[in-house]
């Protein structure tokens, strides 16, 4: 049954990728030359003028490869070089604990054979902390471009490998999407490895498990998934390392890179993979047994399996009151179908259903389309439409000049536009609404959906009414529970309906009556 | 079934169905009550009352009224659908029907052809809510009653819809029927349709302009008058004041009202007693043949008012009270019962009551029923109780009196 599952995953996953594949091709053949040219050069000479050339032919003269020659002793001659990429490693290190340690430590006298010498430098001279002996070139460039510092001595026909990666980061700051009152006010930065260090300090557990993948064939991005042993499914680990293994890019420059590529489907308005920049929200995840994926260079951690409620949970909800933060959620959950709904809504009563809304009202509102010369649905999409060109705009542009955008965009869509009689009052109103509620969403990947989904109601208002807002919703909600999230339905714990996943769902129990992390399960349930 | 197939038929089941089309609110007029009238020609001639969005609605430029809140437009036809669609060839607009409040026919036409003739188009049209309610224009047309314009309230029929309701829940003499509570009676041969009226007082033509809104004391006003007693779809009579209570209190129509008693020895002086809850229970008999009806009302009540030196601390005072109460809602309620005898109009639904408890003397006594009614036995019995004496016990008189004494 388990196989089963797995290769028709697997199937489906390598239709979908058909078309990446094809793009892939070009840099995975690129790639495959230079690692032959790497591969065709003959093991690490003994002579290390000859391994200073060879490296430098690899990295074809690059201005930031530093080669810095020493001389061990003069009798009988041995040379010595380290080589790092400037910017890549920390200069303190290598001056420090290898040029210095090799020019000043007790150096062995006399004729010595070249695995005494071996032994003698790295375990008496080298004083950084971690060496390892390398004979296979590939593996040194990689070494070396990661920030390490490659030693060749003469006479030895093995590479030392310091490890002095280090260079600038940028320092651990507070979030900026998603921020709390009372929440922990670190987030991850670029660097991998402060990244997992902010995890690893929140578990203090050997149960946390740590898998490197290195993926893009030319950007060769470490990549590591998360997870806890004895929590997390064993079944959805297994999924994500397949589907890991599956990617074939070229380049990895952010996680999204890897989510595009892992994500059960593409064809969705609705993320199917969460992500956050908060250390302590993966640990939450963590917990529950799910997988988080960190991409070195990127601030933001994917989790999966992820479910549709999982999008309207805020960081800010674990760390006040549980009453609040229940009524809060339930203000989202409304939030989020005002902003799905609000226009179409609106567009449906005043075309069709004039019946239902209070006479007090309608007589306000046909007062105020009088002398609005477009149909609701012309007026909504004007609306919408300028709203979305200004929202644009206000993330694009630069800071400086921000403040135009405001003002300008608080009269197109106001008062001005309401007096000059091209819309009606009540629809600023509708659209600012709308607009407000969709800013509620904690999650931006799943506003956006709303944000897509909105015209198609507003359209099938427009030609069906409320009628048509429910074949909207039917259809959607049919395809929400179509989907699934590494092997976990999407619209757990709702439907299938996992009493136990309740405490943290639309509701948020108070911490003492949540039951022990119960972990995801991967659904042996398929569709078909 | 093939895939294919599942997939047409759903999506011919989600175009095909619905049956509306899209009307821009700029399209259409709001109908805010419909008149019926009767040309010379025996004809229907219907008025609409239709409002003037621009002017109800308070928008920026303030509230100030310029032009009428409400037009009226009329139409004659054979059939009011007819005299409803010709009504196109003089507004330019759809006219739209579901924000109507008000009915009104005129007493003529009442009187005339009944009212049966006048409700199908109401429960048949799709779009005609039938929960609106329907008022006779006593004396006048219907026409010159919708056209007076309103003073505070801008819609006009609202202005006679919301006084009925008012009415009947706080003085009730009245009671508002809609369109499906008057086709329920028209079929039951056990009650007889009781309408409310609306007579217009003033100048007429006056009413009709901006004039009227613009005085501290309106020339014209629509005022409620009288309950309309039909009989077989026909207005027979008009009850008026306590007449028009006495059917209620049977029927269970007050919710609240106010009775003045006389104090005892002073007939000059007076106590209002608010009654707060008021329940009928109807009961037939049947005796060798020979129907009879029992009806007893329990009502609670508040001493509202009190305007003479009466001790109202002791119980047996009260009770006198409760006695006083209950002899002049007798009167009330008998005093419509003769009325509504000698018409043979059984306007209280004894004959439903009948129909429920004895339903096999109904079969035979239906065709005949109002024959029977005009002759048949009620007896009432009135049960009273006064709970509460408001914010105070007894009036200041008392002190005012004790006062005097001692000075």
């Amino acid at each position: 049954m388990k196989k089963k599952k797995t290769r028709k995953t697997t199937s489906r996953f390598s239709l979908f990728n058909r078309s990446k594949n094809r793009s892939a091709d070009f840099a995975e053949e690129m790639s495959t030359q230079i690692e032959q040219a790497i591969d065709s050069t003959d093991g690490i000479d003994s002579r290390v003028q000859k391994n200073i050339d060879r490296l430098k032919d690899i990295m074809g003269n690059s201005h930031d490869f530093i080669v810095r020659e020493v001389i061990i002793r003069t009798e009988p001659f041995i040379q010595a070089a380290a080589m790092y990429i400037d910017g890549l490693a920390d200069h303190t290190l290598i001056s420090d604990f290898i040029i210095k340690a090799i020019l000043e430590e007790n150096h062995p006298t006399g004729d010595v054979e070249p695995a005494a010498l071996l032994t003698t430098i790295k375990k008496q001279m080298l004083t950084i902390a971690n060496v390892t002996m390398e004979d296979d070139w590939k593996t040194i460039v990689h070494s070396l471009l990661s920030g390490n510092t490659i030693l060749f001595v003469d006479g030895i026909p093995k590479a030392f490998v310091g490890e002095t990666a280090g260079g600038e980061w940028r320092s651990i700051e507070e979030p900026t999407s998603e921020i709390t009152i009372r929440g922990a006010k670190d987030s991850f930065n670029e660097s991998l490895l402060t990244n997992i260090s902010l995890i690893r300090r929140r578990i203090k557990s050997p149960q946390v498990r740590i898998d490197l993948f290195q993926l893009g064939t030319l950007s060769r991005t470490d990549t590591v998934i998360f997870y806890i042993d004895g929590i997390t499914d064993r079944r959805i680990v297994q999924e994500v390392e397949q589907r890991m293994k599956q990617i074939k890019a070229d380049k990895i420059t952010g996680s999204s890179y890897v989510e595009e590529w892992i994500q059960d489907q593409t064809l969705t308005v609705f993320p199917t993979v969460f992500n956050t920049e908060r250390p302590d929200i993966v640990v939450n995840c963590l917990m529950e047994g799910r997988v988080a994926i960190l991409v070195d260079g990127s601030p933001f951690a994917l989790i999966v399996p992820t479910d549709f409620s999982q999008f309207f949970k805020a960081a800010e909800d674990y760390y006040q009151r549980f009453d609040l933060s229940t009524l809060i959620r339930v203000l989202r959950y409304f939030a989020f179908s005002v902003s799905l709904l609000g226009p179409s809504i609106y567009i449906a009563l005043i075309t069709f259903h004039q019946d239902l809304i209070p006479t007090t009202l309608v007589i306000s509102l046909a007062a105020q389309r009088e002398g609005i010369p477009f149909p609701a649905f012309i007026e909504a999409l004007i609306m919408e439409v300028t709203f979305e060109v200004l929202r644009e705009a206000g993330v694009r542009m630069p800071r400086a000049i921000g403040q135009a955008v405001s003002i300008v965009g608080a009269l197109v869509i106001g008062q001005a536009a309401v007096q000059a009689g091209i819309v009606s009052a009540a629809m600023v109103i509708v659209v600012a609404g709308t607009a407000i509620a969709s800013f509620t969403t904690p999650a931006y990947n799943l506003a956006v959906a709303a944000r897509i989904l909105r015209f198609a109601m507003m359209f099938l208002a427009a030609t069906m009414g409320l009628y048509g807002i429910l074949l909207g919703l039917i259809i959607m909600i049919a395809h929400l529970t179509s989907l699934k999230s590494f092997g976990s339905p999407y619209l757990s714990p709702f439907a299938p309906f996992y009493p136990k996943e309740h405490a943290d769902g639309l509701f948020r129990f108070p911490q003492w009556l949540r039951r022990k992390s119960e972990g995801k399960t991967f659904s042996q349930t398929e569709r078909g | 079934m093939p895939k294919q197939t599942v997939a047409v038929i759903l999506t011919a089941a989600f175009l095909l169905s619905g049956c509306w089309n899209a009307n821009e609110l700029t399209d259409v007029y709001i109908i805010s009550a419909v008149g019926i009238d009767k040309t010379e020609a025996a004809q229907y001639q219907l008025s609409f009352q239709i409002i003037n969005a621009g002017e109800v609605a308070v928008g920026q430029e303030g509230s100030a009224r310029n032009a009428a809140t409400t037009v009226v437009y009329t139409s004659t036809g054979n059939t009011i659908f007819e005299a409803i669609r010709k009504m196109a060839m003089q507004l330019p607009r759809k006219i739209y029907f579901p924000h109507t409040s008000l009915i009104l026919i005129s007493e003529q036409f009442a009187k005339e052809d009944g009212i049966e003739k006048a409700m199908d188009w109401f429960e048949r049209d799709a779009e005609f809510r039938t929960y609106v309610q329907v008022l006779i224009a006593r004396g006048d047309t219907a026409e010159s009653i919708l056209k007076v314009q309103s003073p505070v309230e801008r819609i006009a029929a609202k202005n006679i819809a919301d006084q009925l309701e008012t009415t009947e829940s706080v003085w009730g003499e009245y009671h508002a029927s809609g369109i499906d509570d008057i086709i329920r009676d028209l079929v039951n041969k056990g009650k007889e349709v009781t309408l409310s009226g609306v007579q217009l007082s003033g100048d007429q033509e006056e009413g009709q302009t901006m004039e009227n809104i613009q005085d501290a004391s309106p020339v014209a006003r629509v005022r409620l008058s009288g309950l309309a007693i039909f009989k077989n779809g026909a207005l027979a009579r008009w009850l008026d004041g306590p007449e028009a209570r006495g059917r209620n209190w049977i029927t269970g129509d007050i919710e609240s009202t106010v009775i003045s008693l006389p104090c005892s020895h002073h007939q000059t002086e007076w106590i209002a007693i608010e009654v707060i809850r008021a329940k009928a229970k109807v009961q037939s008999k049947l005796e060798a043949n020979n129907p009879a009806i029992d009806v007893v009302i329990s009502l609670e009540g508040n001493i509202g008012e009190v305007n003479c030196p009466m001790d109202i601390t002791i119980s047996d005072n009260i009770f006198q009270l409760e006695k006083q109460l209950a002899k002049e809602i007798r009167k009330e309620v008998m005093n419509a019962i003769t009325i509504a005898q000698d018409e043979k109009a059984d306007i209280f639904g004894f004959g439903n009551v009948m129909q429920r408890q004895h339903p096999k003397y109904w079969k035979q006594a239906e065709a005949e029923w109002s024959d029977i009614f005009s002759s048949i036995d009620v007896n009432v019995d009135v049960r009273a109780y006064i709970r509460r004496t408001g914010m105070r016990t007894n009036s200041f008189f008392e002190e005012a009196k004790k006062h005097k004494s001692t000075e």
